[in-house]
């Protein structure tokens, strides 16, 4: 006797009846796959801020940021320059720190931008490519990133307003972090003068010698120095501002509201389809399939639809969180980070939601008796 | 009639079987006592409305009685746990309904493999027993054909391959001609008449249809849930 054919699978089966009604299937994929969506372009937009702030603290080989203790946000924080530095270049293991003040200013028809005041001698040694035109060299020269230059659409040579003063742009340049590249560079003194901080900065890059342990120097200087707040990674980023974990905060939310709404769409369908089959299944029990078999192929059938809502979804999130390079606001500070890690989450959270939605039909499945199965019409 | 549950080593044996519907209003089995010997092709017959499916059902653990003992070769269905009803269902009893009941999605081939799938049974003993089912019942031919395809004969010849794959001792059957034409009735009942002396199955058909009736060793007739020519 010839033997052809396929064996008959589970797997076989949940395919071939989620096919069975593809308008039905494809719509609860799409219902859950919305959930989907805001879980990976919040995610990954999210992971872009973190990641951006990351490169920001460790630009130019920068070991650190060391900020104002007690700042409200790390805008806000303020620390006399000369003073600060000297005291961060007493602290063993510290080998150079460079003050920046940060600022946000309405420039020319922008409503707002970034700018940075830095020291003209520390300008070269911030670590931007120049890209064209010099570094500046007298107090009213400015150099715009490339991002700004793009915005503002003012090359070197040209002049901008900014607060009814005019300058001249130096040079333009470019870094590998988002938002130094959307923001403005100023000789400091003439930062200091527009945001009313003189001898004042935000913040201190600092570097540390060679082989030098970063965590405990920082541990150092927050001890010696309980004014002042050490940040070595975006992870301590929490003690100067709350944004990120806040951002961290909402993609949680997302997700929770996602996995509620997702597992009352699955829900409803794979009660229509539980009840729908209530006769098939009381043949698959009249042949002998346990309980927990029948348990396991309505799980297996939500855990499809699942998957297929995490493929629709993360594909579309990741367009979505892709688009947002366009908008003129978020581009100037971050750029969308595309990993691994969130789209294991969208998985997770669609194969969560599928079989929490999958709980309540499948318990019901598993209760029909088989005599009462074959009678249902 | 008595209460003590008889247990036989194979065969079957119900004392005082009892299953009321909506409330006891309806008392579709009702005291009933019966003996079946292992082997033996026995034809249940009534009236429509006697009891006959249930009585199929309880024998089937497809339902289960109010009341009294039930033994199904030397199992005590009465006495059993869910699971060990599962384990029944999928190993002793294969059941052949009367109006086929393949499922719609799956092909030939696939229907008699619920039950191998159901039992665990590997990928490759599934393929082969099936082929070999539906050579036994003359369809290998239409084995990827899905029921809609097939005539109500040959649907019906796929649901005895698939009530017989996991190689049960007991083959019940109710009404399996009922939607049949009477040429189509006669080869299935050669088929079934056929297995059952082959495998020394026992086989149990419910009919209401004297020439089904006619071919089993034994007739038992049912009335008002209760069996009227002392089958015990």
């Amino acid at each position: 006797m010839r033997v052809d054919g396929h064996p008959l699978t589970l797997l076989g089966m949940t395919t071939r009846r989620l096919c069975r009604r593809p308008m039905r299937s494809a719509l609860t994929a799409l219902g859950v796959a919305i959930g989907v969506v805001a879980i990976v372009s919040l995610s990954t937009i999210v992971r872009g801020l973190w990641r951006t702030t990351d490169q920001a603290i460790h630009f130019g080989d920068a070991d650190m940021f060391v900020f104002q203790a007690g700042a409200a946000a790390d805008l806000l924080s303020t620390l006399e320059e000369d003073e600060t530095r000297a005291r961060l270049l007493s602290t063993p293991g510290v080998s150079r720190a460079v003050g920046s003040l940060w600022h946000i200013l309405p420039v020319e028809d922008r409503p707002f931008l970034l700018v940075l005041g830095l020291q003209v001698e520390d300008v070269a040694a911030f670590g931007a490519e120049l890209v064209s035109g010099h570094y500046p060299q007298a107090e009213d020269d400015v150099m715009l990133g490339t991002m700004a230059s793009r915005l503002l659409g003012k090359r070197a040579g040209d002049a901008v307003t900014m607060q009814g003063r005019t300058y001249r742009v130096a040079g333009v340049f470019e870094t590998s972090v988002v938002f130094y590249n959307g923001a403005i560079i100023l000789p400091l003194p003439t930062l200091q003068r527009l945001a009313g901080k003189p001898g004042c900065v935000t913040l201190f890059q600092t570097y540390c010698e060679e082989d030098a342990n970063v965590s405990a120097i920082a541990d150092r200087v927050e001890s010696d120095h309980p004014d002042l707040v050490a940040v070595a990674s975006v992870s301590e980023y929490t003690k100067v501002d709350q944004g990120l974990e806040i951002a961290n905060g909402m993609v949680w939310t997302v997700t929770f509201i996602a996995v509620v709404i997702g597992s009352i769409i699955v829900a409803n369908t794979m009660w229509m389809s539980v009840l729908e089959r209530t006769r098939e299944i009381g043949i698959l029990r009249a042949v002998g399939w346990s309980r927990r078999r029948i348990v396991f192929m309505i799980v297996l059938e939500a855990a499809g639809l699942g998957l297929g809502a995490c493929v629709i979804g993360s594909a579309l999130g990741m367009v979505l969180a892709w688009s947002t390079k366009w908008l003129p606001v978020s581009s100037l500070f971050m750029e969308p980070a595309y990993d691994a890690a969130t789209l294991l989450l969208a998985l997770g959270v669609a194969l969560l939601l599928s079989m929490l939605g999958a709980v309540m039909p499948a318990w019901r499945a598993a209760r029909i008796l088989p005599a009462e199965a074959l009678r249902y019409e | 009639m008595s209460d003590a549950p008889t247990v036989h080593t194979r065969g079957i044996s119900a004392c005082g079987l009892v299953k009321h519907y909506e409330g006891g209003r309806v008392r579709a089995v009702d005291g009933l006592d019966l003996t079946i010997d292992a082997g033996e092709f026995v034809a249940i017959c009534g009236p429509s409305g006697c009891g006959k499916t249930t009585l199929l059902n309880l024998l089937a653990a497809v339902d289960r009685p109010d009341s009294g003992s039930l033994s199904v070769d030397g199992q005590v269905l009465t006495e059993m746990s869910e699971t060990g009803i599962d384990t029944f269902r999928r190993v002793t009893v294969g059941l052949v309904f009367q109006l086929h009941n393949l499922l719609p999605d799956l092909s030939a081939l696939e229907n008699v493999q619920v039950p191998l799938l159901g039992a665990g049974v590997s990928r490759n003993e599934r393929l082969k027993r099936a082929s070999a089912l539906l050579e036994r019942v003359d369809l290998l031919d239409r084995k990827d054909a899905l029921p809609a395809a097939l005539s109500g004969g040959e649907r019906q010849r796929v649901a005895i391959a698939r009530a017989l794959a996991n190689r049960p001792s007991i083959l019940l059957a109710d009404e399996p001609t009922g939607a049949l034409d009477s040429r189509n009735g006669q080869r299935l009942l050669d088929l079934l008449d056929d297995l059952q002396r082959e495998n020394g199955t026992t086989l149990v058909v419910v009919t209401h249809e004297q020439s089904v009736a006619s071919r089993a060793g034994r007739i038992l007739n049912m009335l008002d849930g209760r069996m009227t020519d002392g089958a015990a």
